[in-house]
């Protein structure tokens, strides 16, 4: 209805106009129903295009002619941008800053685009209009954050557990949108004492850990176990019921993306854990594969993730509190092996336990449905309380399970590595006959090249210093700025079980360097030397966790 | 934000609902290890862009959780058809240029 | 200061109620009706700013959303809100406001004195004269920034309350000038659902201050018809103070509907702005138009005022913003104004029309109408 200036035709026009938009929505057949408004006023002559009334002098030795009051352009200044050699109207604006107030040049930008015109010897058509944006006036953060700030800001997610972690003053990390306990403080315990006196509590007896955030997905079909064997870089199908395996999923590109542990519930059935914050993303990677690529593969995925609580039992001890609570199953290291996981009756609920390890700990991980979440942990706390059972936090799990030098996906890796950057050639099937997302990228001349960043522990030569994560590595650290970075620390902490700090670095080429010194530089100046080691610092043949 | 129907809850929904999947009718080569480096990276990386018809996958994350094709204008946001996976669109580049 | 420039013919004001309020500090009254633009007008008010670069006195000009000058701080403390036009902002009993613009004041400004400011400023000045040395950008801009005087955000956490609402309607109908009026009427009467939001505190749009008669009666009361029906449809949404300020792919709308902020109080339940996310089938965008300016040698003194401001001030708002007016105009539409300014008592100096020979009926009108004037453009 643009260029309509008359009342008795706007009057027309949006009556026109309110009926057929009405008829387009479905409503009504666009005729008229009232009477048209009758209207007395002056017929009106044509009016003047009339863009800059011009002055004796030259514009640009004239009184200034303002165009935008706001930010004081004048005609002179847009004349003055076309001698300077722009041309359009886009630049024209932002060199003058021409509408760029609280106004959006509402009054001012039609007649300094029609002056642009002029001064260019071109049609206003030609020179054309910027490009006006939402908001077409200021518009206050209130009402665009609404209702969401505060406790309605993000939604978080807790646990089956979470209240009897907070009575025990646990400090709380974010992890996606779930709350985490942190580590659990006692009394005024620092952190780091925190955190050191739970990792010794595993160790040396046994602790507990709230793992229900793991994702877990329940996958089932004729189809599952190919399906699954597709996505991983390992096979799933000889794995019988009863049993586990560790697997690494990688995107198409041959990059690590996910890892955890997959079970064989029973016949084409499966249940596969993810990390905590890949559940979701997991979850949508497999359902495209399936409906996209693979239709004619009978499979269907259920996130169970809410539906558990886990509650991880770890430590030389660990069966013995497993054994006070749990009658139905041959807990004996022959009957119910590493990577197995049974069925069973704990405190009087049925549960699924699978024996694996993110700490190389001996090591239960008993699932229930969440409901008994907190009765399960109650009872496996007084079970424990003769081995001084120690609840410990996300700040302990990642001590522990960097001092066996598993990775954390999205810590150690960054989308960027493969499973033999990592140092998980292991992990990669090589005999399986169909090629897993990923396997074809592992042969690009980028992923076989030798100087890729490579996991590698450090040990600092000053064994109480922590070097920063995130922090560059040098070889050299007397170089000039800007130095050539070799790699970068993933994850460090102090192990109070070592005595000394430990870090997991990428390093380029760093599987050939062991026993290299390099530096990290600080922000401060100074330069942290530390020796390139294995990354697995504790209990390299992995015996802890296969104890009788 | 689109409003964008989805095929198989049969309703146009908010793009909240939503997440872009990228281009479709990709096809994954069957035998990966058969190509080049190069042709395998054309089937990874390449994509075509197009300013006008472009034929893309959506992912109907909170409700059905289907994967869907849709033929959207890159200029116009117009989304002219959406259509299952296993389905061919019915507008084309080429059509729409007639 | 009293109101000398107070009319008792505002359409839309009660001349004889009264309405305290202050500006940068003084008392002033206005009358219910008035939006601060007016009410400071009417109390003779002629700079409300400086500008930006050359620390100009600027007045009003317009008489809504497309004001550049009249710019407000208005409140203080937690609830301030900072940029406020001054022509949009519903004048209520206490309120305070602040120009933004001006260092140390509007009325002696220490830069306009030293003067160098401006001419540091050509066109480009972001790229070129703040470029090197780079060192001294943070000096600049910190200068810049106060002396533009963009306001000041609240410090503290914001008091307020504020909610959104999804909404779906057949048709959305963006002013409720004469042609969105009637635009929602038939659709509601076609059974659409119909959503009509305007960003002023009532309906009516150009009507508000229109002399006009439309069947017979008076435009604004026509307008007060024309509503009450509207209301009366249990198909229609009507949303005044509701500013639709995007329109978005597949025409998705945000409006923001401002419920509490003329009453100069936190809403007492629910939400001072509500946020309305709207899907419509279709939409009519009936948002009326800008009056444009004319650009020419000095045209930003104070009192130079936009004809269809002059306009409104008089017939709505009942005032007269100066006392000898020259209409300078491009069109046979202005010559409303020197028949609205002649009506307010005041002096008609000049007609000047840049048309080689004005024809129109309104413009034989003039004599008739008690001015006379037949200036004309001395044309290079
Ligand atoms: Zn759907």
């Amino acid at each position: 209805m643009a260029g309509t200036y008359s009342l008795a035709a706007c009057l027309a026009e949006g009556a026109s106009a309110g009926a057929e938009a009405a008829k387009l929505a479905g409503c009504g057949d666009g005729r008229i129903r009232f009477p048209e408004p009758q209207v007395e006023e002056y017929p009106e002559q044509p009016a003047q295009a009339l863009f800059l009334v011009p002055h004796t002098k030259a514009t640009s030795r004239a009184p200034s002619q303002f165009v935008d009051m706001q930010l004081d352009v004048s005609a002179s200044g847009i004349e003055l941008a076309v001698r300077e050699g722009f041309k359009s109207v886009e630049h024209i604006k932002r060199y003058t800053a021409m509408g760029f107030g609280t106004d959006q040049g509402k009054l001012g930008n039609i007649n300094g685009m029609a002056i642009l015109a002029s001064a260019l010897g071109q049609s206003i058509e030609q020179t054309g209009t910027t490009i006006f944006r939402p908001s077409y006036s200021p518009t206050t953060f209130g009402a665009i954050a609404g209702a969401d700030v505060g406790a309605l800001f993000d939604p978080e997610r807790y646990t089956a557990v979470q209240r009897w972690h907070q009575e025990q003053g646990a400090a709380f990390e974010d992890v996606g949108q779930w709350k985490r306990p942190w580590y659990f403080p006692r009394g005024v315990e620092s952190m780091q004492d925190a955190v050191s006196r739970e990792c010794l509590a595993v160790r040396n007896s046994v602790g507990i850990l709230d793992a229900s955030t793991l994702g877990k997905i329940d996958i089932q079909g004729p189809d599952a176990a190919e399906f699954i064997t597709r996505m991983y870089t390992n096979s799933y199908l000889k794995l019988a019921p009863g049993k586990c395996r560790y697997g690494v999923m990688l995107k198409e590109d041959g990059m690590i993306f996910d890892d955890g542990v997959c079970a064989c519930i029973g016949d084409n059935h499966y249940l596969m854990f993810t990390t905590t914050g890949g559940a979701a993303g997991v979850l949508a990677w497999l359902e495209l594969w399936q409906q996209t690529e693979w239709p004619d593969l009978k499979v269907y995925f259920t996130s169970v993730t809410d539906h558990w609580t886990t509650a991880t039992i770890t430590g030389p001890n660990a069966r013995k509190v497993l054994a006070k609570v749990c009658a139905d199953i041959d807990l004996a290291n022959d009957a119910f092996q590493f990577m197995d996981w049974r069925d069973g009756t704990v405190a009087g609920v049925a549960a699924r336990i699978f024996r694996i390890s993110f700490t190389g700990e001996l090591t239960y991980e008993i699932n229930v449905p969440a409901h008994y979440g907190r009765h399960i942990w109650e009872a496996l706390i007084a079970a424990g309380e003769e081995f001084d059972i120690t609840p410990y936090g996300t700040e302990t799990m990642h001590v522990l399970r960097a001092e066996k030098g598993f990775i954390i996906v999205g810590q150690d890796t960054d989308g960027s590595m493969t499973p033999a950057d990592m140092n998980m050639d292991w992990v990669v099937g090589k005999n399986k006959t169909f090629s897993f997302i990923g396997k074809r990228s592992l042969q690009r001349s980028d992923s076989v090249r030798e100087n890729r960043k490579q996991l590698v522990g450090l040990k600092t030569v000053d064994g109480t210093q922590v070097l920063p994560e995130g922090a560059q590595i040098v070889f050299d650290p007397e170089q000039k700025i800007p130095m050539s970075m070799q790699g970068h620390v993933t994850s460090s902490y102090f192990s109070s079980n070592l005595g000394h700090s430990i870090a997991l670095a990428v390093v380029k080429g760093g599987h050939g360097l062991l026993g290299k010194t390099v530096y990290c530089p600080l922000a401060d100046g100074r330069s942290i030397a530390a020796e390139i080691v294995s990354s697995v610092f504790y209990d390299p043949k992995g015996e802890r966790q296969n104890a009788e | 934000m689109l409003l964008i129907h989805c095929p198989h809850c049969r309703e146009d929904r908010e793009e909240e609902e939503y997440s872009y999947s990228g281009e479709a009718h990709i096809v994954r080569p069957l035998e990966p290890e058969a190509l080049s480096d190069q042709e395998w990276g054309d089937y990874l990386f390449f994509r075509k862009n197009p300013k006008g018809i472009h034929h893309e996958m959506w992912y109907h994350a909170v409700g059905c959780r289907r994967y869907f094709y849709a033929t959207r204008n890159t200029l116009s946001y117009e989304i002219l058809e959406t259509y299952k996976v296993g389905e061919q669109p019915q507008v084309s580049a080429q059509g729409a240029a007639q | 200061m009293s109101q000398i420039n107070r009319l008792n013919t505002g359409a839309r004001t009660d001349s004889t109620s009264r309405i305290n309020f202050t500006y940068n500090g003084k008392q002033m009254q206005g009358v219910a009706g008035d939006t601060l633009a007016s009410a400071l007008l009417a109390n003779g008010v002629n700079v409300v700013g400086r500008s930006f670069k050359y620390s100009r006195p600027r007045g009003i000009v317009g008489h809504g959303a497309e004001e550049p000058n009249a710019i407000m701080q208005i409140g203080s403390g937690a609830a301030t809100v900072p940029n406020l036009r001054a022509t949009q902002v519903e004048l209520y009993e206490g309120l305070e406001s602040a120009s933004v613009n001006g260092w140390p004041n509007v009325n002696f400004d220490l830069m306009s004195i030293t003067g160098w400011f401006g001419r540091m400023m050509p066109p480009g000045f972001y790229y070129k004269t703040f470029m090197y040395p780079a060192k001294l950008w943070m000096t600049y801009e910190h200068f810049i920034r106060k002396a533009a005087g963009l306001g000041s955000a609240p410090v503290q956490d914001d008091p307020d309350s504020y909610d959104k609402l999804n909404q779906h309607c057949d048709v959305l109908v963006v002013g409720a000038g004469p042609a969105g009026l009637v635009a929602a009427r038939e659709a509601a009467r076609a059974g659409a659902r119909v959503i009509i939001a305007d960003e002023q505190s009532e309906f009516g749009g150009s009507l508000l201050a229109s002399i006009n008669s439309i069947d017979g009666q008076a435009a604004t009361s026509w307008v007060d018809e024309l509503v009450a029906e509207l209301e009366s449809f249990s198909n229609v949404q009507t949303l005044p103070r509701s500013t639709a300020f995007g329109y978005y792919d597949h025409n998705f709308l945000g409006i923001l509907q401002r419920r509490t902020d003329h009453l100069g109080i936190s809403a007492d339940s629910g939400s001072r702005q509500r946020l309305h996310r709207v899907r419509a089938k279709r939409v009519i965008l009936a948002t009326g138009a800008f009056e444009r300016p004319l650009v020419f040698a000095q045209n930003d003194i104070p009192g130079v005022m936009q004809a269809s401001s002059v306009s409104t001030y008089i017939n709505r708002y009942g005032v007269a913003p100066g006392n000898r007016m020259i209409l300078f105009t491009t069109n046979d539409n202005a010559y409303q104004t020197a028949i609205d300014w002649h009506r307010a008592g005041r002096a008609v100096v000049a007609v000047v029309d840049s048309r080689s020979a004005p024809s129109g009926e309104i413009v034989g009108s003039g004599t008739g109408n008690g001015y006379s004037s037949n200036s004309r453009l001395r044309s290079d």
